[in-house]
């Protein structure tokens, strides 16, 4: 039963993926249902009222390490959780490919870099990845308190794996939660996300 | 950690701290120290990169012992290889002509050999990656173009496709003599990131001596006919006569071409990125002079682009260019496109 359940959520989310646009700006964020590396269960709708931000994650991807390197995507995660933003990590990588961890990985690596998501979303099948058409790690969603997206892109303006490119970057998401938590409307919904290809389960496409 | 002076500027190989290698040793930089000539970059500019890197060949001591040696030889900056051995790709500057016996213009070539299975990208790369980018020593005398890029190909990975390239490929750059002596030699920092399912970074200086090297005169015919045949990839501009018109249509775009002979079918790869689903198959319909073609629009679109630009690629024949105006339609208030 268990496992029908999730053959079909693996369907749904397949069915998304090949419709396409399924996370699109000024629509309702497609739900999830996902574990986290300390088995709790998280859903979209346990944070409604708040904002939310998704970061596809794979820590062996070049484009992810200068954001863990130089210590930015840390930086950003304390300062918008201190700030009531809820942030979820996501790992969306399948077992035996790049990125993909154990939940004591995800922990370890958590604690390693000083790293301060809310939670790390450890996503195996795909599901989550597919539902929300994360291409790359880095891939960042914010969803607002009503539960609509309201950024799909990337993390910031310099689409390189250059550490020395994050201090001169224009941080998207920081901008679009600095003007949508301050009531304004985000100026800049969408830019062409960058970084590794997501590395789904090639089982499921 | 081994280290000599972390604080200062590290333009030279700070990819290099990529712990992606997993302990293989670049064989980039094992050139490079054999050759003495990054050890003097160390002298100017300790990059930290290196540093961290080094820690695995040379103590600092004997670091610090091989940089004196560098700087007492004084080897110059510029005496970079003309051909780099990097991970999953080797890398080298080519020229279709002795430039010492050019009088305008010749090509240089930044040539990528591919290890089987790996790839580097187009200057728009789909849905992940980053096109290679170079970066010129100031020449006096020279002037650089920018990169002409050969037509790409499509590179699915799982549910997504990228712009790239395989195997091999050359990206030609025009350089114009602006005076009448030449400099020495032609020196350059190349990056790119190569990726099969995972990605690597690369970075490489390269330099070729003017004239080109004794042993390396022998090569240029071979390297003219790779410059030529990558310029005869480079998409040109559509013929005049040709019509080219955009619109949406819920959520794709149709894009029509009229040609001025029987249609082929094509692939369309987009110049800006986030205008279309990469990923999305695209739907091609011939009819008479006519091509259409069926674009899935991206979910990063947020209003109407004034034009798609792109480039079309048929089975055979040179790659053209299109910038297809599309047909007005008011965004919503939402900012969505209309369905």
């Amino acid at each position: 039963m268990k496992h029908a359940r999730s053959a079909f959520a693996v369907g749904l989310a397949l069915t998304l993926s090949l419709t396409g646009h399924a996370a699109r700006i000024g629509e309702p964020a497609p739900d999830f249902e996902v574990k986290d590396s300390k088995g709790k269960v998280h859903r979209l709708k346990d944070y409604a009222g708040k904002f939310v931000v998704l970061e596809w994650h794979n820590q062996g991807c070049p484009y992810v390490k200068k954001h863990y390197d130089s210590g930015n995507m840390q930086t950003l995660q304390k300062e918008w959780t201190a700030r009531g933003v809820v942030w979820l990590t996501v790992i969306s990588s399948a077992p035996g490919l790049q990125g993909y961890v154990t939940p004591a990985e995800a922990d370890a690596y958590v604690k390693e870099k000083n790293a301060a998501p809310t939670a790390v979303l450890l996503d195996p099948s795909g599901t989550m990845g597919r539902a929300y058409d994360a291409k790359v790690s880095p891939h960042m969603f914010i969803i607002d308190p009503k539960g609509t997206l309201i950024y799909n892109g990337a993390i910031d303006d310099k689409p390189t794996t250059d550490l020395a490119d994050v201090p001169v970057a224009r941080n998207y998401v920081s901008a679009a939660l600095t003007e949508a938590m301050a009531g304004k409307p985000v100026s800049m919904p969408t830019s062409r996300p960058y970084g590794c290809t997501v590395k789904y389960a090639t089982s499921s496409h | 950690m081994p280290d000599v002076g972390s604080a200062r500027p590290a333009p030279e190989v700070r990819l290099d701290r990529d712990p992606l290698r997993q302990g293989r040793e670049p064989a980039l930089l094992r050139g490079r120290i054999r050759g003495a000539m990054l050890v003097h970059h160390m002298v100017s500019a300790p990059p930290t990169g290196i540093v961290v890197r080094l820690g695995a060949v040379c103590r600092p001591t004997l670091c610090a012992a091989l940089a004196l040696w560098g700087a007492e030889v004084g080897l110059a900056q510029d005496a970079a290889p003309r051909r780099a051995t990097a991970p999953h790709a080797v890398v080298e500057l080519i020229v279709d002509r002795n430039p010492a016996t050019a009088t305008r213009e010749f090509w240089l070539g930044l040539r990528f050999e591919l290890e089987q299975g790996w790839h580097v990208y187009w200057q728009n790369p789909g849905d992940s990656g980053g096109p290679p980018t170079v970066l010129w020593q100031p020449a006096p005398g020279l002037r650089f173009g920018d990169f002409q890029w050969p037509a790409p190909e499509r590179l699915p990975l799982g549910p997504l496709v990228n712009y790239g390239y395989t195997n091999e490929v050359v990206l030609p750059v025009k350089v114009e003599l602006t005076g009448s002596a030449l400099p020495r030699r032609i020196a350059a920092q190349a990056k790119w990131i190569v990726c099969h399912d995972i990605c690597v970074p690369g970075q490489a200086r390269l330099s070729i001596p003017l004239p080109v090297d004794r042993a390396d005169e022998a090569r240029i015919p071979a390297w003219k006919r790779q410059i030529d045949a990558a310029l005869a990839q480079v998409p040109q501009p559509a013929p005049p006569a040709w019509r080219a018109s955009a619109r949406a249509s819920g959520r794709d775009f149709l894009l029509d071409v009229e040609m001025d002979r029987p249609a082929e079918r094509a692939t369309f790869f987009p110049l800006d990125p986030s205008q279309i689903d990469d990923s999305a198959p695209q739907e091609v319909e011939v009819a008479g002079r006519r091509l259409r073609l069926r674009l899935r629009q991206s979910d990063q679109l947020t209003s109407p682009p004034p034009a798609l630009r792109g480039v079309l690629r048929f089975p055979s024949g040179p790659a053209v260019v299109v910038a297809a105006p599309v047909t007005a339609t008011p965004a919503r208030p939402s900012g969505r496109l209309p369905r």
